[in-house]
């Protein structure tokens, strides 16, 4: 065979190819790696959540500085009506 | 090939679904165990990258913007794990030069690849094939990539150039450029056999 008919025989030896197929194993590893191992949660859930707790955080610094404010007012309050008394004339 | 099915299937594995993810696996795990046997021929390194790709397509469905193919975004993530691999085959390969010659042993490389033979290649093409796959390994990345998905994953050329991100023009100059190469390569490697 001549070096020309030599190479393109081996350039078309990949005519007809089938594709490989992996080792029917190995879909359980990779379940295993991402659904038991160490568990890796997609990023939405985890987006979600982060907002969830930003949301309930917010919530809780709203809840606790309307008490501070409510208390203030009513100090103010107390101390304008002291100084309406005239108890000590 | 049903497109709307595949982002159908994204959709559900980013909201955590496993059968989703298996059906998902079912269509492409040989495609993408294909594609990373191409350029790394190696069976155990092929499924190890095959893992990787899947698990990087669970972390990262959610941000699939259907701005190409599902297939075509797959093929993406598996060249660029595989031509990752490669590199750190061959970092591993120069770090037990340098081991080597420290030790004031020979240059010559201890650990060599075992000859490869693809499991899909016709009975008759064996010996063909191998010689050709070991032509192919020598290729520079960017043809090596052209070639295997021209050849080994027998994509249509439009596809190969979205894959790898160029023109169709670009895709046939690669595929020019490897088939010269390989030809000079097979010619070096007749030479050799003569010898």
């Amino acid at each position: 065979m001549n070096k020309e008919n030599w190479e393109e025989e081996i350039l078309n030896s990949l005519h007809g190819l089938q594709r490989a197929k992996p080792d029917p194993k190995l879909y359980a590893q990779i379940r295993d790696r991402i659904f038991d191992g160490r568990r890796v949660l997609p990023r939405t859930y985890v987006l979600m959540t982060a907002a969830c707790l930003a949301l309930l955080l917010f919530a809780n610094l709203q809840v606790l500085q309307r008490p501070q404010k409510q208390s203030s007012s009513q100090v103010s309050s107390y101390s304008l009506d002291n100084t309406n008394f005239n108890l000590y004339p | 090939m049903n497109v709307s099915l595949h982002q159908a299937l994204l959709a559900q594995i980013a909201l955590g679904s496993e059968s989703a993810f298996a059906e998902f696996y079912t269509i492409f795990s040989s495609r993408v165990y294909n594609t990373a046997l191409g350029y790394l021929q190696h069976a155990e390194e092929a499924e190890e990258v095959t893992q990787d790709v899947f698990i990087k397509i669970h972390q990262s469905a959610d941000r699939f913007t259907g701005s190409s193919a599902v297939s075509t975004w797959i093929y993406r993530i598996t060249v660029n794990l595989a031509l990752d691999r490669l590199n750190y085959r061959k970092r591993q390969k120069r770090f037990g030069l340098v081991v080597s010659f420290c030790r004031g042993e020979t240059l010559e490389p201890k650990i060599e690849l075992p000859v490869f033979d693809h499991p899909g290649v016709v009975l008759e093409q064996k010996e063909e094939a191998r010689i050709l796959f070991q032509a192919i390994d020598t290729l520079p990345e960017q043809q090596k990539t052209a070639f295997l998905l021209s050849f080994v994953e027998d994509l249509p050329r439009q596809e190969v150039a979205e894959v790898m991100e160029i023109t169709l023009k670009a895709v046939e100059s690669l595929l020019q450029r490897a088939k010269s190469n390989l030809r000079s390569r097979l010619s070096d490697l007749q030479a050799e056999r003569r010898i």
